[in-house]
């Protein structure tokens, strides 16, 4: 959707045409929910979060200027709002989960390199979780570059940092959601 | 870039999910009922004016804030006859009691308990005999915000039955009596008749302050009530609001 087309359904939405704001649910709602939606870890959360990152873009739209890309201003309202949200509910997703869920076994290949054991375990599922267990910082660096496919430059203007500072957190984040799969598949104690 | 960051790039790319089909009917139910949040910080800063042009005004208009002689007077009366905050509310709560028949025995079953019955009659003759007035009426069908009306849904959905068999004088009594626990709270209390006298079922949203939960749920099951459903208060916030269907038993 173009920055003309926003400024023309804020301006029907001005005069009191609120059902306008339907076209730009339709045209992001993917976005927005699979935003809130792996920031949350939680589906049903999500849905919450996501209405209420429409209902801020909603009531803040008057604001939005069009020489910054619309996308860009929803992705920075989704990240304000999630943060601010997940800091009013406290929401932590405990480690430990992962270990109870994915008991340790390793098939006794000796032709097997760990490297070729931890590949076998990189799954949506362990990468999910491996997700939760980042700093929102970083969790929305991944969920913005790594799953949405958004440039840098875009996330950079998201999430407002620099574009140097969105690539050191997606590697930091890589690392660390790497190393928190390998806690998950190395037994305690070893 | 090795194997494993390949791998895990890769994977997270498939990771994108459909959102719900419902998702924007959801989103634009939530616009048409929500409403912006006040500003608190404008609230404050508009509270810190009001209250600064209040205190210049009575010193311009009186010279001086307290004359000295008022002052002394002042201070004295403070400190022998003025009651304190709590002395004030302990005082005015009973005031109330008295206005109003024990609630323990309201609404008990036709020849379980005669006080009750009694009680039942005083109540519904105190209802009845005075038509409402229509500062009142208008209180009643006030709806009260939609924020909270939209919030509600989330919350426990409590039902009430009861074994009175004069369903009319019941729902009256609980829903007057529920204004006594939830006064603290502005745009308290709503109830509408949802359906014709001669049925039996109304809707009751009450909003209470956590304080008051409890003596709420209390005056319920004490005037013939059980509650059906949920009653733990959420963790967080101050309010609760709880729907009330009202089902006299048959």
């Amino acid at each position: 959707m173009s920055p003309q087309e926003i400024t023309e359904i804020a301006m029907k939405i001005a005069k009191g045409d609120n059902e306008s704001f339907a076209g730009i649910v339709d045209e992001y709602k993917g976005f927005v929910f699979n935003f809130a939606n792996q920031m949350s870890g939680s589906r049903e959360l999500a849905q919450d979060l996501t209405q209420e990152i429409f209902l801020r873009a909603f009531s803040q739209l008057s604001k939005y200027k069009p020489d910054f890309p619309f996308k860009s201003w929803l992705g920075r309202v989704a990240y304000t709002t999630t943060l601010n949200y997940l800091r009013k509910k406290r929401e932590t997703i405990a480690i430990e989960s992962l270990a109870q869920d994915s008991p340790f076994e390793v098939k006794d290949d000796t032709h097997q390199t760990p490297e070729d054991v931890l590949l076998e375990k990189v799954t949506k599922e362990s990468i999910s979780k491996a997700i939760a267990t980042l700093k929102p910082d970083l969790r929305a660096v991944v969920v913005l570059c790594g799953i949405q496919g958004v440039e840098i430059s875009q996330a950079a203007a998201m999430l407002d940092i620099p574009e140097g500072t969105v690539k050191s957190r997606f590697s930091r984040a890589k690392e660390d959601m790497k190393q928190a799969i390998l806690r998950t598949f190395t037994p305690k104690g070893v | 870039m090795d194997r494993i960051d390949e791998k895990i790039e890769n994977t997270l790319k498939m990771m994108v999910d459909d959102p719900p089909e419902t998702m924007t009917n959801q989103v634009m139910a939530k616009i048409r009922t929500g409403k912006k949040k006040p500003n608190m910080l404008w609230v404050a800063i508009a509270s810190a004016l009001a209250c600064s042009v209040l205190v210049v005004g009575i010193v311009f208009s009186t010279g001086n804030l307290f004359p000295k002689a008022d002052r002394q007077a002042a201070v004295e009366t403070s400190a022998e006859n003025t009651p304190s905050p709590m002395d004030s509310y302990a005082a005015k709560a009973a005031d109330e009691d008295k206005a109003q028949p024990p609630t323990n025995s309201v609404a008990a079953a036709p020849g379980e308990n005669a006080g009750g019955t009694g009680a039942t009659e005083r109540s519904a003759k105190q209802s009845e005999s005075r038509p409402a007035t229509k500062e009142e009426l208008e209180e009643l069908n006030r709806p009260i915000g939609e924020d909270l009306l939209s919030a509600s849904d989330k919350l426990p959905q409590v039902k009430l039955v009861s074994k009175s068999k004069n369903p009319e004088e019941l729902w009256r009594t609980i829903r007057d009596n529920s204004k006594k626990f939830s006064r603290m709270i502005e745009n308290n209390i709503v109830g509408d008749e949802k359906t014709p006298s001669n049925k039996k079922t109304y809707i009751m949203k009450v909003i209470l302050s956590r304080s008051y939960y409890k003596g709420w749920s209390e005056m319920v099951k004490s005037n013939g009530g059980t509650i059906e459903g949920s009653l733990t208060a959420p963790e967080t916030g101050d309010a609760i609001c709880v729907t009330i269907t009202f089902e006299p038993s048959k």
